[in-house]
């Protein structure tokens, strides 16, 4: 398993933009893939439904979980997304 | 019973009388009680069915719906079967099963609840009728679960006005339409998908009746005024007799506006005039060729900004253009550049709150100052201009210097994307809004720099009158129909033509047919308007004369005062109606 953290960099925050590219580019692995928020539960980063309702703002720090056997891809995948503030 | 009304907001228009039919969404699952552990394997066992024959009967909707449906209803069908096989949803409501032995119902109903809040409370409206899909997926599960008769819909074989909490597409793609006189619902606003779905089919209907549920009772008559957002109530026979002259006068026009709305507007002695619609945002645009816009006239940019909690950024801003050019092509789309002030409350651009915010740091004083935030605006918009025919158009310009710069910005926006190699429409038009007295007195100067001027009448008035008109005390000033304002627009449109440029209105003075024919006499080329004006004003234009709307626009600026103004701009209607 692999995790690690991220700063959300996006303008507009985890909102329904992001929030699609994530789902859309995660999908495909068959790795678990979640994201939590300091405190808060994991949600799948597969799902729509749990990418939105986790609410991450402008400037807020998210904790990435992998697990699964792409799973070095798979956080690759991730680290690119947020290095690129999701192709904004 | 006697006669009851009910105030709502009339989304489609139309007066219609009938018998009520009520209904209500599935049976509310009886299931507080708690399932027995060794149960839990069945009732995972009876969702799991039910989730699958869900979404079988979505799919099944989707294959028969499709090519018959137009995109916006397809889409929120769409978004059920997104809701139903999101990894969240599902497997959510087994979990609640399984640990917390509740009943599937409950269980459906705990999971539907908490997405639906989620996205009801997000400021963005699209998001905020996203809660619908979920809801819809909940209902279709519930209603599968409970075994409830779904069948009722599609049931209705005589003419009824459907009364219920909230219509979905899995409810309208039952209705035999022909069977189905208007639609009151509790819920919904003018984005919800009763609304849309009415107004795609001119059903007239009203929408946010909180209460008639319980009010109304199935079987009683009923009657409802989509225009004015009306719902009465076992009508009393001089009601009755009220409404129906009322609904048969809106007939006759409407068949009228209808013929006229499809046809390119000119008037009975050739003169060519574009209609064109003053839109908000896609869905609008969506909605309005339907209603026989030829043109936007009037693109406000605003709304990309009001609905989000931070600067919207380039690429959401392209998207929304882009759609909209797309929409619109190969006819042409204005585009105004954002228009906000310390009138309305953004919170991410941080404007301070002014004593004067109509004549203070707003529109394009403030784009000007705020180059980072332009830059982005211009090139979303340009980047967007290679999908279709769009045109910018500047606010508030009210000075030389301004319009110098504005176009400065626009040219460095260009330049840039050119460096980077990124296409747009190179030939684009620039224009100007004219909604300040000294533009309107500049206006042969201005003409030289721009493409095309058009007219903003809200801000016109109120600047060239000094009134605020939303100050009661002071209203009586705010009339369009003044000769001052009627001088303005008359020097402006000598401008324009003088050096070969179009001049257009994107005021409400546009939509207004007692002014139309004087807008036209004082030589304006392109009314733009609220969507629903637009086939009666195609109309009006018909009857009109240019030349004697030449003559009226003559006397109208020799006027002394409004009131004069009014008074010959109803004589001369009146003589229109009589010949």
């Amino acid at each position: 398993m692999l995790n690690k953290k991220f700063v959300m960099n996006c303008k507009e925050g985890f909102h329904l933009r992001p929030a699609q590219v994530l789902v859309e580019q995660a999908t495909p692995f068959q790795s678990r893939i979640e994201i939590q928020k300091a405190g808060g539960e994991k949600a799948d980063a597969k799902s729509i439904l749990g990418m939105m309702s986790l609410g991450v703002e402008t400037g807020e720090e998210v904790e990435v979980f992998v697990d699964g056997p792409d799973e070095n891809t798979a956080m690759a995948m991730v680290e690119k997304l947020f290095a690129t503030n999701f192709d904004e | 019973m006697s006669e009851r009304s009910f105030q709502g907001i009339g989304v489609s228009r139309g007066i219609r009388r009938g018998k009520v039919c009520l209904f209500q969404h599935g049976t509310k699952p009886d299931a507080e009680r708690k399932i027995q552990p060794r149960e839990a394997d069945a009732e995972t066992d009876r969702f799991n069915r039910a989730a699958e024959r869900a979404v079988r009967e979505v799919e099944e909707l989707i294959a028969k719906t499709a090519g018959k449906l137009k995109e916006e209803e397809l889409s929120v069908i769409r978004g059920q079967k997104t809701i139903l096989s999101d990894p969240a949803y599902c497997p959510e409501i087994r979990k609640l099963i399984r640990e917390e032995l509740l009943k599937p119902e409950k269980a459906v109903s705990q999971v539907t609840e908490k997405y639906a809040a989620i996205f009801e409370n997000m400021q963005n409206s699209y998001m905020r009728e996203r809660a619908a899909d979920v809801r819809d997926a909940g209902n279709r599960l519930l209603g599968i679960l409970t075994g409830a008769d779904r069948s009722g819909l599609a049931a209705i074989d005589h003419p009824v006005i459907l009364v219920a909490d909230d219509l979905s597409p899995s409810d309208t793609v039952q209705l035999n339409r022909d069977f189905i006189l208007a639609f009151a619902t509790e819920k919904g606003g003018k984005t919800s998908h009763t609304s849309i779905f009415a107004k795609s089919l001119r059903i007239p209907a009203v929408v946010g009746l909180t209460g008639i549920l319980e009010a109304v009772s199935d079987g009683e008559e009923l009657i409802l005024d989509g225009s004015e957002g009306i719902c009465i109530a076992a009508p009393e026979p001089d009601t009755v007799a009220e409404y129906e002259r009322k609904g048969e006068e809106e007939r006759k026009k409407e068949e009228l506006y209808l013929r006229s709305a499809q046809q390119d507007a000119r008037t009975s002695d050739g003169k060519r005039i574009v209609v064109a619609a003053n839109i908000g945002s896609y869905a609008d645009a969506a909605g309005s060729s339907r209603e026989g816009a030829e043109a936007v006239g009037l693109f406000r940019t605003e709304q990309v900004y009001l609905s989000r909690q931070s600067s919207p950024g380039e690429e959401i801003q392209f998207q929304e253009y882009k759609k909209i050019a797309e929409c619109y092509s190969p006819r042409e789309v204005i585009v105004r550049t954002l228009d906000i002030g310390g009138d309305k409350n953004v919170k991410y651009l941080g404007i301070a709150s002014e004593a004067n915010p109509f004549l203070g740091y707003r529109a394009i004083r403030l784009c000007l100052d705020r180059k980072e935030l332009f830059q982005t605006q211009l090139r979303a918009i340009l980047r967007a201009s290679r999908y279709g025919k769009l045109a910018i158009m500047f606010p508030m310009i009210a000075d030389y210097e301004e319009l110098a710069a504005a176009k400065a910005m626009l040219e460095e926006a260009e330049e840039q994307l050119a460096k980077e190699g990124i296409p747009f429409d190179d030939r684009i038009k620039t224009g100007m809004m004219i909604e300040v007295p000294s533009a309107a007195l500049m206006a042969d100067v201005l003409a030289k720099e721009v493409d095309f001027f058009s007219v903003g009448t809200n801000d016109l008035v109120q600047y060239s009158l000094a009134v605020d008109r939303g100050n009661k005390q002071v209203s009586y000033l705010y009339d369009y129909c003044h000769p001052a304002v009627a001088r303005l627009i008359r020097q402006t449109s000598e401008a324009a033509h003088a050096n070969h440029i179009p001049i257009g209105m994107c005021g409400s003075m546009a939509g207004d047919p007692l002014a139309v024919p004087l807008l036209i006499g004082l030589g304006l080329d392109e009314l733009s308007m609220a969507l629903d004006s637009i086939a009666q004003v195609k109309y009006e234009i018909g009857r009109l004369a240019f030349e004697s709307c030449r003559n009226l626009a003559e006397t109208a600026v020799n006027c002394k005062s409004a009131r004069e103004v009014r008074n010959l701009l109803l004589d001369f209607r009146s003589g229109v109606i009589r010949s």
